[in-house]
């Protein structure tokens, strides 16, 4: 039956593309069934979250357009554990499957899969998934003090949601008792039960219009289609090992990532050298969600026109050694893996500079998290994160833009939101002028956050604090700079406390203490001096650069704010 | 005579369209003038107008504002911030609308860095005052902004929406130190939280304001002059109409006006044809649009953008993609392709003769034979085909292939992108495309139609009268809309029912100041409630109808359980017993609508013996009979045949058979002769 259903989407190459549109138009349905219908600023808002369509071995068929990467490529990796768990012919309509396991799905426990298998005429033919990043899973605000996953909160083997239609009442009784802001959580995970419905009778609805019976024969040729597309981006890299070097602020200690990648015809190895995995301070990636942003950067580079699902990954195969932060071991810390999985992109980017100029990026600055949480004066309990993005790092192309979110999708947290969930005020959210790495193309700019407590009411406000880039400066491409690194300080009178460690834990009790974040700038790509003055000029008047910053460019401005080049003044 | 008058001012032409009390409807077209479109408009209504005629209305849709936009010709903006704010415009929300492409760029802002001033003071989101506003240095920048040359001031600051004293307080200082400056408060522009998406919303307002101002005052003048009403009314992209006085011009709801007209026009058409459901294109030189209708109806989103900018206002959506008559054929390694960039009217297609040295749709299809010179425009336009044929000629000889086969090529290339587009609109919406009519005009619609229907399986194709100005037209079918809106926050266990129509007779009254201002009688105005409501906690809302307050002293309890009924059809669940907020309430209130009254055709002859020509399709040299449309009786014609009139060619294909609708004047294409 597949077989010639394969054989007719073949021939048909209109039809092919309007059903492939169909099954992305569905997980776009889903995708925005979670964002309307959420509770918490990082779903609704920060949209930390991606939906997925899956074949019934659990391979990705097509994921929303808009997405938290890295769930949508970890995803089916949950998925085949889950099927595992509860194979095929136990499963029943109605039954709705979770985890958090992050060896299985994201790499840390506030990622939660809600997966629900599509069943017709009684036989599974799909699976709907979401991932979600929810609000809080219990555990420990101070991610540093981490040894053992024990202390990171609730973990959610592959277990059942719902069973046959029944919500599983003593499971999300546990969750709601173990997490803070139990109805936020618990409603959160809703949205995502209600756009799994939503995907899997849009699905049914399509299989009906096109009389399908199932999708392997669409699925052997959409699947078939992408890794084509991935092979002959792969053919056209030359053949040869590449690689790079990183190195990233680690817990008290610099740490490095180094990458070979190897590129031998139409298929890719990469290679991760990365040390041991660390015994305290939660910053181990586990292989899931190293894979994960490794593809992620790889298709970036290579097919970023092309719709993602299973088939783009197959030529790509991800390595690490066992035991090491990029492949990590039970019960290792995870929850702030992005300390260590963030950098997997720029060590890729590093490795494939000179054989893709055109194609990669210097590296960006990285997004701080912060998550406030505590209670006002009538006792009520709030937890919200703002999320805001560093500068993005210049291409060949062009600048890095400023203020951007990556390796993520996500957007930032409005300020006006923040203020009404929260009883912080924020202060000042603005560029960081000379932040952007200089380069040919200039890196884009960081931003300052400051905010501090409203009321003088004696409440303690808890902030957690997920930093990167505080001392390791990250250099440019091709001769490019690095941005302004990170900084993070109080500041009550005269008196600045600073140099705070990763993922810090801040408490703040006075409206006088000011907390600032500066988000780091991104790196710049190509020699400065070779800028045009012209678009020094430009950067000048529009206050990207300051007297201080032209240096870089081996510019200087005149008493008229004429900018002009230093050695070509010289050589005069 | 008493006329109303349509005009919809495009990028390269203005059409206009006139209905006199006879019920007679008359047309034209005129270029479009820069940079005073009211130049243009006016010598169209010196063309319209016989002695003794008066324009008494005229209706404008208008893509000057958007063009000023795209092309960045606005007016020198001003942005006023909270101290410590200005980079939020600047920085956006820091998201990437495709995931996998690394070099994301965003659009170019409207205002420089160097032109946005910050200003201490600050509302909290409760409302209160945190920080008095700076009032000497809110002066100073007034001031500054006076002497700068500025034409126009946005004011976007935070939490204005639940309290705009500090913009208020602002604005007088500005009218006074700045008082030849337009002025754009975000509170009045959009009044809803997210201060990155008000903003943006409140830049292009302003920015755009001084345009459309000068264009209607000029406008108003020249109709005066000119002895007609200076009467004006806009087009906005939700489909309703703003009285054009400086008090009630709304500027970013006119943004994307231009297309609304064609959409109007098609519910109106396709209501007195008895049908439900139907695609509006709309295919020019430059652009082709699509509007979906379901169920006769047009449909109006919360929210639109402009080039990646959010805009918090209502707009019909329309799909654009670059695909018009002008779009340019270029090569691509050895592949074929044809625009989305358009050589437009200036310098236009090589055979138009006005300096086109590239090839574009519209030279295929005169190759092709089926549009002619000597009819194209009622030969006001005369046709270099030969031009265009050499030019074929060469390049299909570097693609080593037969000229003919490439001119059929470009135009299946157009199709195909235009299919994808229609398509892709569909698919989005679950929708099946074989289940609509095609209702096509604009210059170049009604010659694809068919091909296109063929290709979507629609059985059905409509051509309205005078396609070219059927924009124009539907201005005339549209009626006078505001929407008004509070943002205040209740929660549903505390709110007592007297609360809430407390907040709903604060609207009417707007509605009521609005509608005296527009000269609107009260009594004959439509008012559609809805309100944006949430389960507490909830980060987005749900937009629910509102029946009108309060109709029962149940009314509370009526709008929750309404709220309740429509979460769960959206979204599949719903949960009675939670707490429920409201969000932001809204009124819309619709001026009476206009029907005008037309008269039916009259053919001018009988049939008249129609004269022949060849054309190619789909491979073959075939003879084809050609009609003009003004001597088509009833129809009954079977394809293929050419039908010619001033503004557009219809082409009906071989399996296609043609009728008249003798009351709507329109051409309807049945496929396969049902």
């Amino acid at each position: 039956m597949s077989r010639s259903t394969e054989h007719g989407i073949l021939s048909d190459p209109v039809s092919l593309e309007i059903m492939w549109s169909r099954l992305i138009n569905i997980t776009e349905e889903c995708w925005i069934t979670i964002n309307r219908t959420a509770f918490s600023l990082i779903i609704g808002e920060v949209q930390d979250f991606a939906c997925e369509l899956l074949d019934a071995t659990g391979e990705s068929l097509a994921h929303s357009p808009r997405s938290m990467p890295v769930f949508n490529l970890a995803l089916p990796r949950a998925v085949k554990a889950l099927l595992e768990a509860f194979p095929p012919e136990t499963l029943q309509e109605g039954d709705v499957l979770i985890t958090n396991d992050p060896w299985l799905c994201a790499g840390h426990l506030f990622d939660v899969a809600l997966v629900t298998p599509v069943f017709r005429e009684g036989r599974l033919v799909s699976l709907v998934g979401s991932v979600a990043h929810c609000s809080d899973i219990g555990g420990t605000r101070d991610s540093r003090a981490v040894r053992e996953i024990y202390e990171e909160g609730l973990q959610i083997p592959p277990m059942k949601y719902y069973r046959a239609g029944e919500p599983n009442s003593d499971l999300i009784a546990l969750i709601h008792r173990n997490v803070r802001k139990g109805d936020m959580v618990i409603g959160d995970l809703q949205a995502q039960y209600s756009a799994n419905a939503v995907g899997a009778s849009g699905l049914l609805r399509f299989m009906d219009e096109y009389g399908l019976d199932d999708l392997s024969g669409l699925a052997t040729v959409i699947q078939g289609r992408s890794e084509l597309a991935m092979r002959e981006a792969i053919a056209a890299v030359p053949d040869g090992h590449y690689s790079h070097r990183v190195r990233f602020d680690g817990v008290g200690n610099p740490l490095s990532l180094a990458v070979d990648i190897e590129v031998s015809g139409d298929e890719l190895i990469v290679d991760w050298d990365a040390p041991p995995q660390l015994e305290k301070g939660a910053i181990n990636s586990t292989l899931n969600y190293t894979a994960a942003h490794t593809v992620y950067a790889l298709k970036c580079l290579l097919t970023p026109e092309i719709p993602s699902n299973a088939g783009c990954f197959r030529p790509i195969q991800v390595r690490a050694p066992e035991g090491s932060i990029l492949n990590c071991t039970y019960p290792a810390g995870v929850n702030i893996r992005t300390i260590s999985g963030w950098y997997c992109a720029p060590a890729l980017f590093g490795a494939l500079a000179e054989a893709m100029p055109d194609r990669v990026q210097a590296f960006t600055g990285l997004p701080i998290s912060a998550s406030a949480y505590g209670r006002d004066a009538d006792s009520a309990m709030y937890n919200d994160h703002l999320f805001q993005g560093g500068g993005q790092g210049a291409g060949a192309p062009s600048d890095g833009v400023s203020a951007l979110l990556f390796p993520t999708s996500a957007a930032n947290t409005p300020i006006e939101l923040f203020e009404i969930r929260t009883p912080l005020l924020v202060e000042t959210k603005a560029l960081i002028p000379n932040s952007g790495g200089a380069g040919r193309n200039r890196g884009g700019l960081g931003q300052r956050i400051e905010f501090r407590k409203l009321y003088d009411d004696g409440l303690p406000v808890q902030v957690t604090v997920v930093a990167y880039n505080l001392t390791e400066a990250m250099s440019g491409l091709a001769g490019g700079q690095a941005g302004r690194l990170s900084m993070l300080s109080i500041k009550e009178g005269d008196t600045i406390t600073e140099g705070w460690d990763l993922g810090t834990l801040i408490e703040l009790r006075r409206p006088e203490q000011f907390a600032t974040f500066d988000l780091p700038g991104g790196s710049g790509y190509g020699d400065p001096t070779e800028r045009p003055v012209e678009r020094v000029q430009v950067d000048y008047d529009e206050g990207y650069l300051t007297e201080e910053g032209l240096a870089a460019y081996d510019c200087e401005v005149d008493g008229g704010g004429k900018i002009r080049r230093r050695s070509a003044n010289r050589s005069d | 005579m008493n006329l109303r008058l349509g005009v919809d001012v495009g990028g390269t032409f203005t059409d206009l369209c006139a209905l006199g009390e006879s019920g007679r409807v008359r047309v034209t077209k005129v270029v479009t003038t820069y940079p005073d479109p009211a130049e243009g408009i006016l010598q169209g209504v010196h063309t319209l107008c016989d002695t003794g005629d008066r324009v008494v209305c005229t209706i404008l849709g208008t893509t000057a504002g958007l063009n000023a936009v795209l092309e960045r010709r606005g007016a020198k903006t001003a942005l006023i911030t909270n101290a410590g704010f200005g980079d939020i415009y600047r920085m956006g929300r820091g998201d990437r609308p495709e995931m996998y492409n690394l070099h994301y760029h965003r659009p170019k802002p409207l205002v420089p860095r160097d032109w946005i001033f910050e200003l201490p003071g600050r509302v909290g989101a409760d409302a209160d005052i945190i920080e008095p506003l700076d009032i000497e240095r809110a002066a100073l920048i007034a001031r500054e902004i006076d002497s700068g040359g500025f034409e126009s001031v946005a004011v976007c600051l935070l939490h204005s929406y639940c309290n705009p004293a500090h913009e208020l307080e602002l604005a007088a200082l500005l009218r006074r130190y700045a008082p030849g400056c337009s002025l754009s408060l975000s509170h009045q522009v959009a009044r809803e939280w997210r201060e990155y998406e008000r903003t943006s919303t409140t830049v292009v307002d302003a920015y755009v304001r001084p345009i459309l101002e000068r264009h209607l005052a000029e406008l108003a003048s020249g109709l005066k002059a000119a002895g007609h009403s200076p009467e004006i009314l806009v087009m906005r992209s939700s489909g309703g109409l703003m009285p054009a006085s400086k008090r009630t011009l709304e500027p970013v709801t006119v943004l994307l006006s231009g297309p609304v007209g064609g959409a109007i026009a098609t519910r109106a058409l396709i209501r007195e044809l008895g049908l439900d459901d139907a695609l509006a294109i709309d295919m020019g030189g430059t652009s082709f649009d699509v509007t979906l209708l379901t169920g006769g109806e047009l449909p109006i989103g919360s929210e639109t953008e402009v080039e990646g900018f959010p805009l918090l206002v209502s707009g019909v959506p329309v799909h654009t993609i670059g695909a018009g008559g002008g779009g340019v054929v270029w090569l691509e390694g050895r592949g074929l392709r044809v625009g989305p960039r358009s050589a437009g009217s200036v310098p236009g297609p090589i055979c138009f003769r006005r300096g086109g040295t590239e090839l574009t749709a519209t030279d295929a299809n005169a190759c092709l034979g089926l549009i002619r010179s000597g009819t194209f425009v009622d030969g006001d336009l005369p046709l270099d085909i030969e031009a265009a044929g050499a030019a074929f000629t060469l390049t299909a000889a570097a693609l080593e292939m037969d000229p003919a086969r490439l001119q059929e090529g470009v135009i299946e290339i157009v199709n195909a992108r235009m299919v994808g587009a229609i398509r892709a609109l569909t698919i989005e919406q679950g929708l099946d495309a074989r289940t609509y009519s095609l209702v096509a005009y604009g210059g170049n619609g009604p010659l694809h139609a068919a091909a296109l229907a063929e290709e979507l399986g629609i059985v059905r194709v409509v051509i309205p009268a005078s396609p070219g100005a059927f924009s124009a037209w539907g201005m005339l079918f549209s009626e006078v809309r505001k929407d008004l809106s509070l943002t205040s926050l209740q929660s549903s266990s505390d709110i007592r029912p007297d609360d809430l129509e407390g907040l709903l007779q604060q609207l009417d009254e707007q509605a009521t100041r609005f509608l005296v201002e527009a000269e609107l009688d009260p009594g004959e105005a439509a008012y559609q409630w809805r309100a944006a409501m949430r389960y507490q906690g909830q980060e987005h809302t749900v937009e629910v109808p509102l029946p009108a307050p309060p109709a029962s002293t149940r009314y509370l309890e009526e709008v929750l359980a309404l709220f309740h009924e429509l979460h769960q059809r959206s979204y599949g669940h719903s949960h009675p017993r939670q707490v429920v907020e409201f969000v932001t309430l809204r009124l819309s209130v619709l001026g009476p609508a206009s029907t005008p009254e037309v008269a039916p055709a009259q053919a001018q002859a009988e049939r008249a013996h129609p004269k022949e020509c060849r054309v190619r399709w789909q491979g073959r040299e075939v003879a084809v009979p050609i009609f003009h449309r003004d001597h088509l009786a009833t129809g009954g014609i079977v394809g293929p045949c050419i039908v010619e009139e001033r503004t557009a060619t219809t082409f009906v294909p071989d399996n296609w058979t043609l009728e008249v609708d003798t009351d709507s004047r329109s051409l309807i294409l049945q496929r396969g002769g049902a």
